[in-house]
């Protein structure tokens, strides 16, 4: 009971924080930007690393993602949390990158799989990101990138967040039972993409 | 429960994310089905897997050269950003118009190049250290597709309830012809006095062959009699 005590506690205090980080927000305060860059900047960029697959789109994905959120602030009227708000606006802007991507590479999104990396996708990693990532990284990464991409925001935002199926539900605006499916399905996918690297 | 009942509830099972009563459910199928606890096995592998998955390191100048790039979008002092992204809230679905915008402005230039136009600006900020990428093809899309798509859905509504209105209208009107015509046939005023003819033939001792209306003087002519001798009587009917 203390610890649920102490989880309600800090979740009136970080709602508290939100209301006035967005009052402060809608009055044009830059100090106020710099707060929430500050304190979700590492998140977004894992939901969009994830998404996009390579850092410098990653990068860009959460730049347009916070200026979505400076242009949309007014309308935020705290229907769900700050932070639930924000990473929907990640997710979004990081398929919408893909998107972009792809039709920029390919010309055409008549095919609905999942979109391979082709010449815009993503760039070569530099030979230092080489020596970081290890092979299974690698695996990873490409195998995510055969995910249909509803199925791979659910697990992104599950997997690497640690959001639950709730907060998931609401990020992606779908029921938890959906959001459950995409997740077991998601994950047999990737199963049998690395089946040969992880047994 | 079998299998394809418990399999919707494998994935929340191994992540925890079950109620109490799932949980037991999904407990008391998995003791006797080692396909499922394979199943949930190979989800929490996976799930193990994908953490050490973790994003490349990203040094203290890119996040600075954004948050650079925000203020100044804050400030308004440059033009406003043309973005790669919408911001959409509502849905992860494109419609078929979000689609063909996503495709038009790609396709666009092929068709009609226009060399006196100017590049389209570059989304980053030139103080930003990384990798010079090629030149990339800025699109303006819609700001709010979302809010066209609400838009539209606003307008069904009063449609929606004209027809609505229409039925009941045409309904009515029916109803109400039913209960005039119903009304015009049982008027006492119209309504035809009953006459018994047979009784009224008895009375003169002739027995009625046939019975037949008539137009102008008479309103019911009867004939009776021996079949050798018959005879036609006229009746004035009076309805009033």
């Amino acid at each position: 009971m203390a610890g649920n005590d102490e989880s309600a506690q800090t979740g009136r205090e970080a709602a508290k924080r939100d209301a006035q980080l967005v009052q402060r927000l809608k009055g044009g305060d830059p100090k106020a930007l710099d707060e929430l860059f500050r304190l979700h900047r590492d998140a977004a960029f894992g939901i969009a690393f994830r998404l996009v697959g390579n850092r410098e789109d990653a990068l860009d994905v959460v730049q347009e993602a916070f200026i979505h959120v400076m242009r949309g602030i007014e309308t935020f009227r705290g229907q769900s949390s700050l932070r639930t708000w924000l990473y929907r606006i990640v997710t979004h802007a990081g398929l919408d990158y893909r998107r972009w991507r792809a039709v920029r590479a390919m010309g055409s999104l008549d095919s609905e799989v999942a979109i391979e990396p082709a010449a815009g996708g993503p760039r070569q990693q530099t030979p230092q990101e080489d020596a970081q990532a290890n092979d299974l990284t690698r695996a990873i990464e490409k195998a995510l990138d055969n995910v249909s991409e509803k199925n791979r925001a659910a697990l992104v935002l599950f997997a690497i967040e640690g959001m639950s199926y709730k907060e998931i539900a609401d990020v992606l605006g779908i029921s938890v039972g959906t959001v459950m499916s995409r997740i077991f399905n998601a994950r047999a996918r990737l199963k049998e993409l690395l089946a040969s690297e992880i047994g | 429960m079998d299998c394809d009942d418990i399999k919707p509830m494998l994935a929340g099972y191994a992540d925890g994310q079950l109620s109490p009563l799932e949980t037991v459910t999904v407990e008391q199928h998995i003791d006797a089905c080692g396909r499922c606890r394979q199943v949930i096995h190979d989800q929490q592998r996976i799930q193990h897997v994908l953490k050490s998955f973790a994003p490349p390191p990203v040094e203290p100048d890119q996040w600075n050269a954004i948050a650079k790039a925000l203020r100044r979008e804050l400030e308004g002092k440059e033009e406003p950003v043309v973005l790669k992204t919408r911001p959409r809230v509502d849905t992860l679905d494109p419609t078929p118009a979000e689609l063909s915008s996503l495709r038009r402005p790609e396709e666009a230039p092929a068709r009609t190049p226009e060399p006196a136009a100017p590049p389209p600006a570059e989304v980053r900020t030139p103080a930003e250290p990384r990798t010079p990428s090629p030149v990339r093809i800025v699109q303006r899309r819609p700001p709010s597709i979302s809010a066209l798509r609400v838009s539209r859905a606003k307008k069904r509504r009063p449609s929606a309830w004209g027809a609505h209105f229409a039925g009941a209208l045409a309904a009515g009107l029916v109803i109400a012809l039913g209960i005039l015509s119903a009304l015009h046939q049982t008027s006492p005023g119209l309504q035809a006095q009953p006459i018994d003819l047979q009784a009224l033939a008895r009375q003169g001792d002739v027995e009625v062959h046939s019975i037949e209306t008539t137009a102008s003087n008479y309103d019911v002519i009867f004939y009776g009699g021996d079949p050798n001798t018959v005879a036609a009587v006229f009746v004035t009917y009076d309805n009033g």
